[in-house]
C-alpha cells in the first residue's frame, strides 16, 4: 500500500466519520485507529475544526416570502405549461386521419363564427371600443368591448364523445385581444380593470392596474377589488401597492378590516408596515388587541417599537382617566 | 434531511384539515396532468429545494430561475417517473441537473463579469438549519461562504451541497449523482479542503 493510498483511505474514512456513514464496528474501529494514528487525528480535529465554523446542514435561507413569490411563479408556469398548444400542421394531419373530426371541427368553428356575431351584436357602438374613447352604457359587460375579428379558440376539450352517435360534449374558452382606450375617471373603464385585477392577469399588469387605478380608489368596485388584492393575492409587490393605495381609505371600517388582516397575517414587512401606520392613526380596541400582539411577536422591529409606544400610551391615557 | 416515510401530512390550512395522501397516490395523480397534484408534491419539498438551487446559484435570483426551470423540468418528466426511487431524490436529481446546465450556460458570462459581481451582487443569507432556533449565520461569514463555494468545480460543489447543506447520506448523494459512494468521498473531501483554504480565518 503506497502513502497516497493510505492517506485516500484515511479521508474516506474520516468523510464517513464525519458524515455519520460508519457502521458500529467501523467505527469502533475507527476510534481504535485515532488512538494509535497520530496522522489521523490531526486529520480529523482540522476537518472538525471546520464543521465548527461551517457545521452540517448550513444552507442558504429561504424565507417564507420568497417561498410563496416562488410557489405563485410556478402555478403561472404550471398553467402555462397544461395549456394545450395549438398547431396548424399538427390539427390538418389529424383532421386528414380522422374525418368525423373534420366534420365536428368545422361545427365548432361555425359555432364560434355565430357566437362572435352575437357577442358583436351586442355593442351599442361598433368599432368603438378600439380606437376611439368609448364612454361605455351602465351595466355594459367586458364582452361588448370585443369586435367581431381576431376570436381565437383556446383550451379547447373533449368532454364526451360517443363513437357510435357521433354526440359530442366540448368545452372551449373564447379569447381576443382587444384595445380600449380612455380615461381612467370612466367608471366603466375603471370597473373593467377593478374586475379584471381579480382575475388571471400577469403580476406586472396587476401593478400598473393598481397604479392606474389610485386616483380613481374610491369607487366601490374598485376599492372592493383592492381589498381582495390586499388578502389574496401571492405576490407581495402586487400587495404592496394595494396597502399602499388603500391607505388613503383607512377611515372606512371596511378597509380597516383588510388592513388589520394584513397586518396580522401578511408575511411581508413592507405591507405590514404600510398597514401599521394607517391603523395607527384608529386606535379602537381590535386595533390595539393587534399591536399588544405585535409588541413581541412580530418579526420587524420598527412594528414591534412602535406597537409597544402606543400601547404604553393608550395605557397611560387610560390611567390618567382614572385619575382625573 | 431529505427524508420521506411515504406518507404526507399537510396539517391545516385556516382550520380546514387536509387529506393525507400517499406519494404515490399523488405521483399517479400528477403524471395524468393534474396542476394541484403536483404542487402538493412539491409544496413538500420546495424549501429544500430551492435551498439546493441557491447552492448552486451566483444570486438569489438565478436560484429562483433554477427552481423553477427545475421545476416545469419535473412536470414534464413526470410521465416517465417510475416509481421506483423516491420522488424526494428524483426531483433533486432534476434541481442538481437543472443547475448544471444553467451554470454551463451561464459560465462565460459569469466569467466576464465576476470581478464586478464579486463586489455588488446580492447573495445568499446562510442558516443552521439543524441548530433548535435555525440561527442566521453571521452576515460576513454567509459572504465568505457564497464566495468559497463558487471556487469549487461543479461536482465538488454538487458532493458539498447535497452532503454537507442538504445532510444526504454518501449513499443517497450517489444516487443523485449518478456515481458511485468513493467518488462522492473524494468530491467532499476536494471541497472541504478548498473552502477550509478560503474560510481559514474562520476555524
Amino acid at each position: 500500500m503506497t502513502t497516497t493510498d493510505t492517506n485516500e483511505q484515511m479521508e474516506h474514512r474520516v468523510i464517513q466519520y464525519l458524515y455519520g456513514d460508519l457502521s458500529g464496528s467501523e467505527l469502533q474501529r475507527f476510534e481504535q485507529e485515532l488512538a494509535d494514528n497520530p496522522q489521523l487525528a490531526q486529520m480529523l480535529e482540522r476537518e472538525q475544526r471546520f464543521n465548527s465554523a461551517v457545521p452540517v446542514g448550513v444552507q442558504p435561507a429561504i424565507d417564507e416570502e420568497r417561498l410563496q413569490g416562488n410557489r405563485w411563479l410556478l402555478r403561472q408556469n404550471l398553467q402555462r405549461e397544461a395549456a394545450p398548444r395549438f398547431s396548424v400542421a399538427q390539427a390538418l394531419r389529424n383532421l386528414t386521419q380522422r374525418p368525423l373530426m373534420v366534420a365536428l371541427q368545422g361545427a365548432a368553428m361555425a359555432m364560434t363564427f355565430v357566437l362572435g356575431l352575437f357577442v358583436a351584436g351586442f355593442s351599442t357602438q361598433p368599432g368603438s371600443a378600439i380606437d376611439s374613447a368609448p364612454t361605455l352604457a351602465q351595466g355594459m359587460t367586458p364582452l361588448s368591448l370585443l369586435s367581431e375579428d381576431d376570436y381565437e379558440i383556446y383550451q379547447l376539450q373533449v368532454n364526451s364523445y360517443d363513437a357510435m352517435t357521433g354526440d359530442i360534449d366540448l368545452s372551449f374558452s373564447l379569447a381576443s385581444e382587444t384595445r380600449l382606450r380612455g380615461n381612467v375617471a370612466d367608471q366603466n373603464v375603471s370597473q373593467l380593470m377593478a374586475v379584471a385585477l381579480q382575475d388571471d392577469i400577469d403580476s406586472a399588469s396587476r401593478l400598473d392596474t393598481i397604479n392606474a387605478l389610485q386616483p380613481v380608489i374610491s369607487g366601490d368596485q374598485v376599492y372592493e377589488a383592492l381589498i381582495y388584492v390586499l388578502t389574496n393575492d401571492q405576490n407581495p409587490g402586487v400587495r404592496y401597492q394595494a396597502v399602499q393605495s388603500l391607505v388613503a381609505l383607512s377611515d372606512q371600517e371596511r378597509v380597516r378590516d383588510a388592513l388589520r388582516y394584513a397586518l396580522r397575517e401578511d408575511v411581508n414587512e413592507g405591507v405590514r408596515v404600510e398597514a401599521f401606520n394607517a391603523l395607527s392613526q384608529y386606535r379602537d380596541e381590535e386595533t390595539l388587541a393587534i399591536f399588544r400582539q405585535k409588541v413581541d411577536a412580530d418579526s420587524n422591529e420598527y412594528i414591534r417599537t412602535q406597537s409597544r409606544v402606543i400601547i404604553e400610551e393608550e395605557e397611560g391615557s387610560s390611567t390618567d382617566d382614572l385619575i382625573f | 434531511m431529505p427524508r420521506n416515510s411515504g406518507h404526507w401530512s399537510f396539517g391545516d390550512i385556516r382550520g380546514i384539515p387536509l387529506l393525507r395522501e400517499t406519494e404515490a397516490e399523488l405521483v399517479k395523480s400528477a403524471q395524468t396532468g393534474n396542476i394541484a397534484a403536483f404542487e402538493r408534491l412539491v409544496r413538500a419539498l420546495e424549501r429544500q429545494m430551492l435551498a439546493v438551487a441557491a447552492g448552486f446559484a451566483h444570486t438569489p435570483q438565478d436560484a429562483n430561475d433554477i427552481y423553477q426551470d427545475a421545476m416545469l423540468a419535473a412536470y414534464r418528466a413526470l410521465p416517465n417517473f417510475k416509481l421506483e426511487s423516491k420522488f424526494s431524490t428524483w426531483l433533486h436529481k432534476i434541481v442538481v441537473n437543472t443547475a448544471l446546465s444553467n451554470r454551463r450556460k451561464l459560465k462565460r458570462t459569469w466569467q466576464k463579469m465576476n470581478a464586478l459581481q464579486d463586489e455588488y451582487e446580492q447573495q445568499e443569507k446562510y442558516v443552521e438549519s439543524y441548530s433548535p432556533e435555525s440561527a442566521t449565520l453571521d452576515e460576513e461569514m454567509g459572504q465568505e461562504i457564497s464566495k468559497a463555494m463558487k471556487r469549487l468545480t461543479d461536482k465538488e460543489r454538487m458532493a458539498f451541497v447535497l452532503c454537507h447543506q442538504q445532510g444526504f447520506k454518501l449513499r443517497e448523494a450517489a444516487e443523485v449523482m449518478a456515481c458511485s459512494e468513493s467518488s462522492i468521498k473524494v468530491m467532499l473531501f476536494r471541497a472541504r479542503k478548498k473552502l477550509q483554504q478560503q474560510l481559514a480565518d474562520y476555524h
